[in-house]
């Protein structure tokens, strides 16, 4: 999957950003964040889910070889707008069992469990339905429109 | 949850009887070249990340063979059998 879409924060990115920024609040420790993938539909995520929890997330079941992949950014450019993506290609899989169709990829910050924190979405530039046995890989950014999983703010 | 007692950090070799990959072993026939390029292949080291909050399969993080580190669930009892703790 070569080509995604710009990636949007949500909520609980955009209120840790402007707390961060207009020194309300300290950032999070630096750590690592994940990229999961999501079978929502589009129109149908929600930016208002704080967490993975949320009932528009839609993320792929776990017992099928699927697991969220460190996302491993650049730091953020310094150029206006501000951009930020993934260094390296992500890869999930191999699956056990068919996992769906999956639409968007959402950033958050566990591995794992349904209390992580919601960052952001990116919505894939095409779906990708994996079968048993393949493993799903996305580009490296490049810091180029459509290459890789771009966040702007 | 797998049966040993494993816990986050131990390190395990993937070692399957018919020199399987993890995916090859799950789809019962050879991947594509693509795909076999990707896979889990018989002899990689794992170290136990975590166990999934939902499923209870363990998170096992290793390197492909591309070098691309990757994280990937395993069945708990495909983990029992085919994992070798080191």
């Amino acid at each position: 999957m070569p080509a995604l879409s710009a990636g949007q924060l949500m909520q609980y990115g955009q209120n840790q950003a402007m707390n961060a920024v207009f020194r309300k609040a300290q950032s999070p420790a630096i750590g690592s964040v994940y990229m999961a993938l999501s079978t929502t539909a589009v129109g149908a995520l929600q930016s208002t889910d704080l967490t993975m929890a949320g009932a528009s997330i839609g993320e792929y079941a776990t017992a099928s070889g699927y697991a969220r992949q460190v996302y491993g950014p650049v730091n953020a450019t310094a150029a206006s707008p501000s951009l930020i993506y993934n260094t390296g290609q992500i890869t999930w899989g191999p699956f056990t069992s068919a996992p769906g169709t999956c639409v968007w990829g959402i950033c958050c910050d566990a591995a794992s469990g349904t209390t992580a924190n919601a960052i952001a979405a990116f919505l894939l530039a095409s779906t990708r339905t994996p079968a048993i046995g393949d493993s799903l890989q996305a580009a490296a950014g490049t810091g180029a429109a459509g290459v890789g999983f771009i966040c702007q703010v | 949850m797998p049966q040993k007692a494993a816990s986050p950090g131990d390190e395990f070799v993937y070692d399957h009887p018919d020199d399987q990959g993890y995916g090859h072993s799950a789809l019962g026939q050879p991947l594509s070249a693509e795909m076999t390029e990707l896979d889990m292949h018989d002899g990689t080291q794992v170290t136990l990340l975590e166990y999934d909050e939902d499923s209870g399969w363990p998170l096992v993080e290793w390197t492909d063979g591309v070098g691309l580190p990757r994280i990937t669930t395993i069945d708990p009892d495909f983990f029992d059998l085919y994992f070798k703790s080191v």
